[in-house]
């Protein structure tokens, strides 16, 4: 199968609040993406249509080939689920927890489980509420390995992490992803997480979704050029050449997936004079705020 | 599919809930005052004289519209109020010739009152039986209970719990040789020490013969009253009097009164005219010097009657006034309720499930209400085929069903469901 | 499936059960430790008066306690599973959404049967050493409602607790005030033998309520 993941044509609105219109997205099968949006663009929505705890207004998701409102038991077996904020049944122990999830899943593996489980400075009869927000994710991790599933989703991983456990979790993604054919989807509102973990990312503002595209593509090919204004202060508006535009007094940020050239270009036909043009190298984060904006 | 059953059972129990709560809460703003009249029949004047709660305090007044201060009331009732008349020196010493001696007026004076739902009340079938000549001046409470099982009559000691066997075999071969059929149906009596006399329990048996059943001096005393095989026995009120004419009040299944006389049983039937109907009307009989009187009191009337000690009718008085359903918010109230429910109801202590209907007039707020939640389905864009149950529903049920549908709203199983 | 998610279901509801099974038993112990001290302090005859013509009960004190254990034991079931939305874990269970429903209701209603029915049989035992059947059985059927309650109570707690909107849940709870406050009619004794078996039907019926909020939940509905 192609894709793990198949969002067609996706529509939602809370209300009268539109969420988003005609969405589209796909997952490669063996590929990790990453859903990137600031709070309220619908990056938990997603989450809830492709995990069947919302129906869209218009529609639909296929996890495995199956739509996701109605996920059959194998399929779900076949989907490991990080809530947000690391939520897992915390009125079990650790051991509880593990002979609990293992009962569900035939191909279970405790070994990696209990792995994780060790470096954690905890007794198996510590009760997950009382646990640190850090050990929480690690539970819950350590769940979702010893599941083994072929997808994972994962609603904003590094929610409430210190950086070091942020790190540990990254590092156990980009690990299991390389493993045979396993397909992550993830939120997360910390970018520079994501960097150098994804495949492709999909970018959702309040109007819907922004981009979609390769990484790789993307931050080869999305630039931030900064030039001063010669003749004061001029705003632009947005099109195909200019993605996002900034300015401070006479210091102007332009973003744009066109080369330098085709926006000095563009900047001359439209009879704007400028001075000291030059590409600013961009993290993941930047370009983030970039095509989306500070606001 | 088990979505929807579990939705419908929420709407049908919250209409239930409803149809008990909702008429109720509309009455406790809307009720009307009425007030019945006390009703007596005064000796002096051979007329009705009554009072009643007005918005100054009571009312005095007879059948004629005369009105009265409370002495010129109290000296039209010589046998009601002798204790107070002899206090404050009004008391006559005769009324037409006869002579009123406060002994012979107490001894005459008996008030029996039988609720609407006297008749159908829980019993625990464990009686006591006393002892009716103890040769005590005050009656005892025995330490055994009876039952009247397929077996026979047991008595259980309530300290031991254990079974008389003796005093058992006695009075089981007692009511045998009275050709009593084992088990009891039923069994009246008046249990209580607060009395003049015994006079044991009067009971039903299995072939709907009616015993009378005393202990006197320890040994059984059985009695077959033959009572008329017409009369149905649907209660008795026991009450044990130094009147000495009657046993107590029997209601037949045929809504009749009458007093078990001490003359072998025999019946005498007081007048009611047809319009008694038990489980509906509360029943006062009271006894005098003079008069027996029967009071039938209902919501929506009071109908008396008066005889002579001889039992021939003398007197009558029927009022009747608006039921508070006749009154304009009582109308309302049937256009906006299509029916009410009530857990409990005056015929009965037994809890159930009663219900009182207000078609045609309900199919007002019916219709009304089928007409918003017609609208409530537009607005949530569900097909017109998928809401068809809830319709009827709703048209069947008014607002009950309006509320229901609309609390526990209806969430489609598949999107296609909705248009 | 039934065994795996009653593990789940026991470690929530364990505590909570042993507290219900205290609490029953302090009330027996209560209750008979009053009936011996009045058969042993006033006449035996005027304590059977008293309840048979009078209609007081000796075990008036049970009365709430079913419906309390019902509270308590959708309380600590459900609660967990709503907080944080962890609901949407066992939803995630590679078994049905609604098969895994109908289990914990089921769960917990047949641990409050269990219960009930131990307590009825040791109320009815107890009774036989202290009155006559006629007393006892009349006993037994005059709790029966309160038992009832306390299995209504439980399965309208639960899917009251699930209901993902307040606005929703205020009606819930006034319908399931209302209703329950239909088995608690009047303080004389067998009043309700004439509708036990609709009460029964009925009770059982409601304990699938919780299928409703349930779906309400799956299917994301916040209105």
């Amino acid at each position: 199968m192609e894709y793990a993941v198949e969002c067609r044509n996706l529509t939602h609105y809370y209300g009268s609040k539109k969420v988003y219109e005609n969405m589209s997205f796909t997952i490669k099968t063996g590929s990790i993406l990453g859903l990137l949006g600031k709070n309220g663009t619908g990056k938990t929505t997603t989450i809830n249509i492709l995990n069947g705890f919302l129906e869209p207004k218009a529609g639909e998701c296929y996890i495995f080939g199956e739509n996701s409102q109605y996920l059959s038991s194998e399929t779900k077996s076949r989907v490991g689920f990080l809530l947000e904020g690391h939520i897992q049944y915390d009125f079990m122990n650790i051991y509880q927890i593990e002979k609990f999830y293992s009962q569900f899943y035939p191909q279970w593996k405790k070994d990696p489980y209990y792995e994780l489980m060790r470096k954690l400075k905890i007794t198996d009869k510590q009760k997950i509420s009382t646990m640190s927000c850090g050990q929480k994710s690690q539970v819950a991790l350590g769940l979702i390995l010893a599941q083994d599933p072929d997808l994972m989703i994962m609603d904003d991983f590094s929610m409430g992490l210190d950086p070091g456990y942020r790190r540990l979790f990254v590092e156990f993604l980009a690990e299991y992803g390389k493993a045979e054919n396993k397909t992550i989807f993830v939120t997360s509102h910390i970018i520079q997480d994501l960097e150098r973990l994804i495949d492709d990312v999909v970018i959702m503002g309040y109007e819907g979704v922004i981009l979609q595209s390769s990484m790789d593509y993307f931050m080869n090919n999305f630039r931030q050029y900064d030039f001063k204004l010669k003749n004061g202060p001029v705003d632009l508006e947005k099109d195909d050449v200019v993605t996002n535009f900034d300015r401070v007094k006479n210091h102007a940020s332009l973003y744009s997936f066109k080369s330098p050239e085709e926006v000095q270009a563009y900047l001359k036909n439209k009879q704007i004079e400028f001075e000291d043009f030059v590409e600013v190298p961009m993290t993941l984060e930047d370009a983030f705020i970039g095509i989306t904006g500070k606001y | 599919m088990i979505v929807r059953i579990s939705r419908y059972i929420l709407i049908v129990v919250s209409i239930v809930v409803m149809a008990i709560y909702l008429p109720d809460l509309y009455w406790l703003f809307f009720d009307v005052k009425t007030s019945s009249p006390y009703v007596s029949y005064s000796p002096v004047d051979s007329m009705f004289i009554m009072y009643r709660h007005g918005d100054n305090g009571l009312v005095f007044y007879d059948e004629e519209g005369n009105t009265y201060t409370r002495e010129e009331y109290e000296e039209k009732l010589p046998l009601f109020y002798y204790m107070q008349l002899i206090a404050d020196g009004r008391m006559p010493d005769s009324l037409h010739g006869i002579p009123l001696d406060p002994n012979e007026i107490k001894t005459n004076r008996n008030n029996h009152r039988i609720r609407t739902y006297t008749h159908d009340v829980p019993q625990i079938p464990l009686y006591p039986l006393l002892e009716s000549e103890s040769g005590r001046v005050t009656l005892e409470f025995p330490d055994e209970f009876f039952r009247i099982t397929d077996k026979g009559m047991e008595f259980v000691n309530s300290k031991t719990k254990k079974v008389n066997k003796e005093k058992s075999a006695l009075f089981t071969d007692a009511l045998k040789n009275a050709d009593f059929q084992f088990p009891a149906k039923r069994v009246y009596t008046n249990p209580t020490t607060r009395k003049p006399f015994d006079e044991g329990c009067f009971v039903i048996d299995n072939k709907n013969e009616f015993y009378h059943i005393k202990r006197a001096k320890d040994q059984p005393v059985v009695r077959n009253t033959r009572l008329p095989e017409e009369i149905n026995i649907c209660y008795m009120l026991v009450s044990e009097n130094n009147l000495k004419e009657y046993y107590g009040i029997i209601i037949s299944e045929d809504n009749r009164l009458f007093f078990l006389t001490y003359d072998n049983y025999k019946l005498v039937e007081l007048p009611t005219k047809g319009i008694y109907k038990v489980g509906e009307m509360t029943v006062v009989i009271t006894t005098d010097l003079f008069f027996r009187q029967v009071t039938l009191n209902k919501n929506d009337g009071i109908d008396v009657f008066v005889t002579d000690r001889n039992y021939n009718l003398i007197d009558e008085y029927h009022e009747s006034w608006k039921p508070r359903e006749a009154y304009p918010q009582g109308k309302v109230a049937r256009a906006i309720f299509p029916f009410s429910l009530s857990a409990e109801d005056d015929s009965s202590a037994y809890v159930g499930l009663y219900s009182e209907w207000h078609f045609p007039l309900a199919w007002i707020g019916n219709l009304i209400s089928l007409l918003l939640f017609a609208l409530f389905v537009k607005k949530e864009g569900r097909t017109w085929k998928g809401a068809i149950p809830e319709l009827i529903l709703v048209t069947l049920t008014g607002i009950y069903g309006l509320i229901a549908c609309m609390v526990y709203i209806y969430v489609p199983l598949w999107r296609s469901e909705r248009k | 499936m039934i065994k795996k998610i009653f593990y789940k279901e026991w470690l929530k509801i364990r505590w909570a059960y042993l507290a219900i099974a205290v609490l029953f038993a302090a009330v027996m112990i209560y209750i008979f430790a009053s009936v011996a001290h009045t058969y042993k302090f006033n006449l035996a005859a005027t304590y059977w008066y008293n309840i048979i013509f009078r209609g007081i009960s000796f075990y008036s004190s049970l009365r709430y306690v079913p419906l309390f254990s019902g509270l308590l034991l959708a309380a600590v079931q459900f609660i967990p599973e709503i907080q944080k939305k962890r609901i949407k874990l066992t939803f995630h269970l590679p078994v049905n959404e609604y098969n895994v429903l109908l289990v914990m209701a089921g769960i917990g209603f047949l641990s409050l049967v269990v219960m009930f029915g131990v307590y009825c049989l040791i109320f009815l035992l107890l009774g036989y050493a202290f009155f006559p059947a006629e007393i006892v059985h009349s006993a037994v059927l005059t709790t029966f409602p309160w038992y009832l309650l306390g299995l209504t109570a439980y399965s309208l707690a639960s899917y009251i607790i699930l209901e993902p909107m307040w606005k929703r849940r205020i009606f819930y709870i006034l319908f399931a005030v209302g209703f329950g406050n239909l088995f608690l009619y009047g303080w004389f004794y067998n009043i309700y033998d004439r509708v036990l078996i609709g009460m029964l039907i009925v009770t059982i019926l409601l304990s699938i309520s919780v299928i409703y909020s349930g779906h309400r939940f799956k299917k994301g509905v916040y209105k």
